[in-house]
């Protein structure tokens, strides 16, 4: 049990290289901090912000169209699905103007780029059943699976409609809307 | 002994690299606690908090009518004398919505009132504080936004363009909002060469509130202008010689009596003073919060009594609805930037 003995085992196995450990350490708090503090992190909860001003937005439109301006007289939406003839043409053209005019007009900065399309969804009267949703309108631009809301309002419909399926019907107006 | 000795000379020391490593490690523990708060601020994105805020200010003043006074109050906060210390103290809370239950719908007086604000020494003065009341009672949160709030008409050439704040950055919060305005109604009357040289108006508010109809096509003269044109004066030079304002058969307010100041009751725009030579552009108007001001119930029977020195009517009193017309809603466009 000499003292010569313990210092034999000393060799470099397990020695810390003081430079390069220093510096390697800083490098990787260096990149770590840079890493973290740069990057801008999209969380799922962002995109729905999104989302949620296009729906409010489509909301507040369809409701302002679904409002009489007047008392006594239909509105708008009212107007535009009662004159608008079987077979609906998928196009609508004083609903398209409105329309476009309430979800694209900014007040500074030129207008929005928000386009949509619309269908109506009625029950028959007799078997209760969903019918196919008609075409009401879209303003012409494709939907090529662009991040989309859908908005809705309830029209109750009068014996005037010129389509004999909606008329007394109550038609659940659905809009979807996104930005291209 | 000796080898013991020195074997506790040597145990239980601190070597060099343990010095170094704990030191590094203890550096840099120090430095990330310290940086932690940091690191978590640039994880939590700001637009976020900020189109959060636009968006509850949207809902505020789109969707709601406002508040001031006792909880349970009526909505009517832009009638409040704001030059009046304790009237601007019972303001809680700015929206311009008509009502509770019409979301969407706003009032043009709320808009005239929230968009005229005074920037330096509004106190003694009947406007709103910008930015301090926009911050205390419409944006809320102790993080001292500001905001940029914009209002146009969608009405061919008459639209009309409000706004207020400043300049937004390019980083902000946003929310655009479509709404209706409700307008005022006007009343038109016409005269004829009846057997009754008086015109008795009769403003049955009771009748006025009706829930039959939606408070987005009633005449609402407690918070709204009344505007009473005369028309087809026949006789020229006719004189109106008295108006007089009554709540119920109590005389309220006449000749020399009128205030000057608004809210009052002017005719072709200034302080009624007898007599006055009336023609076909003869416009008489109550101004908003002249009810509010004489403490007239919002369901009371009031009546202005006109009296001329010729001829101008049946003798039959006139009841107000059958002659007003309420122009249609108009749309406009509100956008928010918070930032």
């Amino acid at each position: 049990m000499g003292g010569y003995g313990d210092q034999d085992m000393v060799n470099d196995s397990a020695q810390l290289y003081t430079i390069e450990g220093i510096s390697a350490a800083i490098l990787m708090l260096v990149t770590a901090y840079l890493v973290i503090s740069s990057s801008t992190i999209i969380t799922p909860q962002e995109t729905h912000i999104t989302d949620m001003q296009l729906e409010q937005l489509g909301h507040d439109a369809l409701l302002v169209l679904n409002t009489p301006k007047e008392y006594g007289t239909p509105s708008i939406l009212y107007q535009c699905i009662r004159d608008d003839p079987p077979p609906h043409s998928g196009f609508n053209a004083a609903f398209n103007a409105y329309f476009t005019q309430l979800l694209n007009t900014r007040i500074f900065s030129g207008n929005d780029s928000l386009h949509f399309k619309v269908q109506l969804y009625h029950r028959d009267h007799s078997s209760g059943e969903i019918q196919p949703p008609i075409d009401f309108t879209s303003d012409g631009v494709g939907y090529f699976r662009e991040n989309a809301v859908k908005v809705t309002q309830w029209v109750k419909m009068g014996s005037d409609a010129s389509d004999p399926d909606l008329k007394d019907k109550i038609i659940l107006v659905e809009a979807l809307i996104w930005r291209s | 002994m000796d080898d013991n000795r020195k074997r506790s000379l040597e145990d239980g020391q601190l070597s060099i690299d343990f010095i170094i490593g704990f030191t590094i490690f203890m550096i840099s523990f120090i430095f990330i606690a310290m940086m932690v708060s940091g690191l978590l601020i640039n994880l939590q994105s700001r637009t976020i908090d900020y189109d959060a805020v636009a968006y509850r200010t949207g809902v505020v003043l789109v969707e709601d009518p406002g508040e001031f006074g006792a909880k349970g109050e009526p909505f009517y906060w832009q009638l409040l004398n704001l030059a009046n210390y304790n009237e601007r103290n019972q303001l809680e809370r700015l929206g311009l919505a008509i009502d509770r239950n019409s979301p969407g719908i706003i009032q043009r007086y709320k808009i005239e009132k929230f968009f005229t604000p005074v920037t330096i020494g509004c106190l003694g003065m009947n406007n709103l504080c910008y930015p301090s009341d926009y911050k205390q009672k419409l944006i809320f949160g102790d993080y001292p936004y500001n905001f940029n709030i914009s209002l146009k008409e969608l009405n061919g050439t008459n639209s009309r363009l409000w706004y207020i704040g400043e300049e937004a950055p390019q980083k902000h919060g946003y929310i655009r909002r479509v709404v209706t305005i409700k307008n005022p109604g006007y009343t038109e009357i016409n005269l004829t060469n009846g057997t009754s040289d008086s015109i008795n108006l009769f403003i049955n508010l009771y009748e006025l509130n009706s829930p039959a109809l939606h408070p987005a096509y009633r005449m609402n003269p407690y918070e709204e202008n009344i505007t009473i044109f005369l028309k087809n004066v026949t006789i020229p030079g006719t004189q109106m010689t008295n108006l007089q304002f009554y709540q119920r058969d109590t005389l309220v307010d006449y000749p020399g009596h009128f205030s000057a100041e608004s809210p009052t009751i002017t005719v072709n725009g200034g302080v009624f003073t007898a007599p006055m030579t009336i023609d076909n552009n003869t416009k008489i108007v109550m101004e908003a919060g002249y009810l509010h001001r004489w403490s007239i119930g919002e369901n009371d029977l009031i009546e202005l009594r006109m009296t001329f020195d010729q001829p101008v009517s049946d003798g039959f009193p006139f009841i107000i609805q059958n002659y007003t017309q309420i122009p249609p809603l108009t749309w406009a466009v509100m956008e928010i930037k918070i930032w």
